[in-house]
């Protein structure tokens, strides 16, 4: 596994699956697009607008999952001062940010016609609300400093105080009353939803997925090319 | 598809006016993120590319400019 860690070697691997990641993408978002829109059943009490569910819910998990992987890697950065951990973490912030914010505008779009109102102060709302501010924080302070390397640790700092945040967006829905509804897909005694909206679901996640993995690809190579075009310029500089 | 069919799809039972620009958002969205990746990616290979060739060439300027000061020596 260590081998990995080789930024060289970690990057031929990538390389070599990228191809892999964008055909399953859209294959697996034609798919879901067609379960989603025209495959999948209308909900007994929301009727149509349940199709958002099959945004909003693979925006709301992707958004958790790259924090997760972010606040990972900027552990690694700051204990084992590991580059490709804090390359890893600095491109996935934006992608995070933005998965954030489309849970954030199609919950609003489901809440208009559902609860009679875009947004309401409930748990569940407020602290994905503060994790997209943690996000943009995150990329505020990574780019706060002239020299980009004295950003990393006061950014890994507050990426993984953020972490604590993450517990509170799963247990929301249960430690306060809310409008939102409780978990149905990730729960002890298995999903509550049907079979028919569960197939989209997963397909989407799925999509969403290796949109990441893909988007992590190129941004990587492209933060790899900067830390390469630094290295010349102190070089040449010195 | 017929076209009563197909009006109804776009209907969405009614609540067209939310669920389209849910799945209008997130095209954009995915677009955009893709575009802007792919353009950082893009810029930073050219700068690197140009870089290297000043490197480059620098040396070779630096080397020829020994070689003939080594002439006017001779």
């Amino acid at each position: 596994m260590h081998k990995f860690a080789n930024p060289t070697k970690f990057m031929k691997v990538a390389n070599a699956l990228f191809p892999v990641f964008c055909i399953g993408f859209i294959g697996l978002l034609s798919a879901g697009l067609y379960y989603s829109l025209l495959n999948s059943p209308e909900d007994y009490q929301q009727g149509h607008t349940v199709r958002i569910m099959y945004v909003h819910v693979p925006a709301a998990y992707m958004a958790v999952m790259i924090y997760a992987v972010m606040a990972s890697c900027a552990a690694s950065s700051l204990i084992w001062k590991h580059p490709l951990a804090d390359l890893i973490a600095r491109s996935s912030a934006p992608i995070g940010a933005a998965f954030t914010f489309l849970c954030l505008a199609s919950g609003a779009f489901w809440g208009k016609p559902m609860w009679g109102t875009w947004w309401v102060w409930d748990a569940r709302l407020t602290s994905v609300l503060i994790m997209f501010f943690l996000y943009m924080g995150y990329i505020a302070l990574l780019n706060a400093f002239d020299d980009p390397q004295r950003g990393v640790k006061p950014a890994a700092i507050l990426a993984l105080v953020g972490v604590v945040n993450l517990p509170i967006i799963k247990f929301s829905v249960d430690w306060w009353n809310t409008l939102h509804q409780p978990a149905s897909i990730i729960r002890l005694d298995g999903p509550t939803i049907d079979g028919g909206m569960l197939t989209p679901l997963y397909i989407m996640m799925g999509a969403f997925t290796l949109f990441y993995l893909m988007l992590l690809v190129i941004r990587l190579r492209a933060e790899f090319a900067a830390a390469r075009i630094r290295t010349i310029r102190i070089l040449g500089e010195g | 598809m017929n076209e009563t069919s197909f009006t109804s799809f776009l209907d969405m039972g009614g609540y067209a006016a939310y669920i389209w620009p849910v799945y209008g958002l997130t095209a954009v969205m995915m677009i955009g993120l893709l575009i802007q990746s792919i353009v950082i990616w893009r810029q930073n290979e050219a700068e690197l590319t140009l870089l290297k060739s000043m490197k480059e060439n620098k040396k070779k300027a630096a080397k020829s400019s020994a070689a003939s000061e080594k002439e006017e020596e001779v």
